[in-house]
């Protein structure tokens, strides 16, 4: 995973979920956090989205299983944006 | 005996769908059945079984359908806690964006609406009182015939068929593709012969027959003059007819234009149409909100033709 990413969007997991201790790890997916239900899954994305200043289709969404494949999609995007 | 959701090979196909697909959303199944108990769970699994036909491909399509159209709503519902408005739209804007776009309204927008009716506890709770106080009061009055307007995916029409099987209904509405869907439906429960669908607006194109009572789901939000809409409607029921009318409140959508953010909102318009309240009921979506989050809800009215 990217760290670096992981870093800087750890802290809005933490918060949007509320759970202070929240470890992402690439495995670690809505069915192992309690509070990560549809209405707080879509607060993430709202949060993520204003943070990185990127824009997510509802479609592009679909399928991304856990927080290991929602980084890698993120960091392909921030690439695509920076133009590497 | 208790039964767990493995015991309904439907309801267990959309949970693993879910998981898979949408993992935010694997727990609403369980989490309605906890909530509902198993009588949610048999008439669910019944639901999707008459319609689907066992077909698990169809069923993964509709849910993926209903995961699109949850999310988008989340996501407005989201923006809507922040302006309290729903985003500016004309209705014939709408009318080609949704009503007639075919892949639309079947790979997303009805799929959606018809598993909501199950998945969301307002729209559940609503299908309830609708069963328990809507149709002992017509089944009392004993009604031959009934109009739906708006139609959606036929799923009331559908229900008033299946408490009293020898009702006729029409059914009208401006999507051809929502009567589609409405046949379908119908016909699946072996109700075709008592039903007839028209591609009608009933504002340009007043139908001529009068029905016996009337229903009419959440179709007021998605207009920009919802009193000129329920005139029309009661002129097309019989003096002293009984109605089902229910509006979104607080509920925004891709194609909802007109704002209502209480009951009294729509009682107030009902009255200006001549229909008189006999009964009314708010459905939240969910309890216990965050400061500054809205709740969606339904209101739901029985009311009496004037």
């Amino acid at each position: 995973m990217d760290q670096e990413l992981v870093r800087r969007i750890t802290p809005i997991f933490r918060q949007v979920l509320d759970t202070p201790d929240l470890v992402l790890t690439r495995e670690l997916d809505a069915t192992l956090v309690p509070n990560w239900d549809s209405l707080n899954h879509i607060s993430l994305i709202i949060a993520l989205e204003e943070e990185l200043g990127l824009e997510f289709d509802t479609e592009e969404l679909v399928g991304l299983a856990n927080v290991g494949e929602m980084v890698d999609f993120i960091s392909k995007k921030l690439k695509v944006r920076n133009g590497k | 005996m208790n039964y767990t959701i493995s015991d309904y090979p439907q309801l267990a196909s959309i949970e693993k769908y879910f998981a898979k697909k949408f993992p935010y959303f694997s727990k609403v199944i369980s989490k309605r059945f906890n909530e509902f108990g198993e009588k949610w769970a048999l008439s669910f699994e019944k639901e999707l079984e008459v319609f689907f036909s066992n077909d698990e491909q169809r069923l993964q399509k509709a849910s993926h359908g209903y995961g699109l159209f949850a999310l988008d709503g989340l996501r407005l519902q989201k923006k809507f806690d922040k302006t309290l408005q729903y985003i500016a739209k004309r209705y014939e804007d709408v009318k080609g964006e949704v009503y007639l776009n075919r892949s639309y309204m079947f790979d997303l927008y009805l799929p959606g609406i018809l598993l909501s009716h199950y998945l969301w506890p307002h729209h559940y709770n609503q299908k309830l009182w609708f069963q328990n106080k809507f149709i002992p009061l017509i089944k009392s009055q004993n009604v031959k015939t009934y109009c739906d307007v708006g139609v959606g995916t036929g799923f009331y029409s559908k229900e008033v068929l299946l408490n009293m099987p020898a009702i006729k209904g029409d059914g009208y509405d401006i999507s051809e593709f929502s009567l589609e869907h409405t046949k379908m439906l119908i016909d699946r429960w072996g109700f075709g012969d008592h039903y007839r669908c028209h591609v009608q607006d009933i504002i340009a194109n007043p139908p001529t027959i009068k029905a016996d009572c009337a229903i009419n789901v959440e179709v007021l939000e998605h207009l920009e003059d919802p009193i000129t809409f329920l005139k029309a409607l009661r002129k097309m029921v019989k003096d002293g007819a009984m109605a089902f009318i229910t509006a979104a409140i607080d509920a925004p959508n891709m194609d909802h234009i007109y704002l209502y953010r209480d009951l009294d909102a729509v009682a107030k318009e009902l009255k200006a149409a001549n229909f008189k309240v006999i009964d009314a009921e708010n459905f939240p979506a969910f309890t216990d909100p965050k400061p500054g989050e809205t709740v969606p809800q339904n209101g739901s009215f029985i009311v009496q033709a004037i």
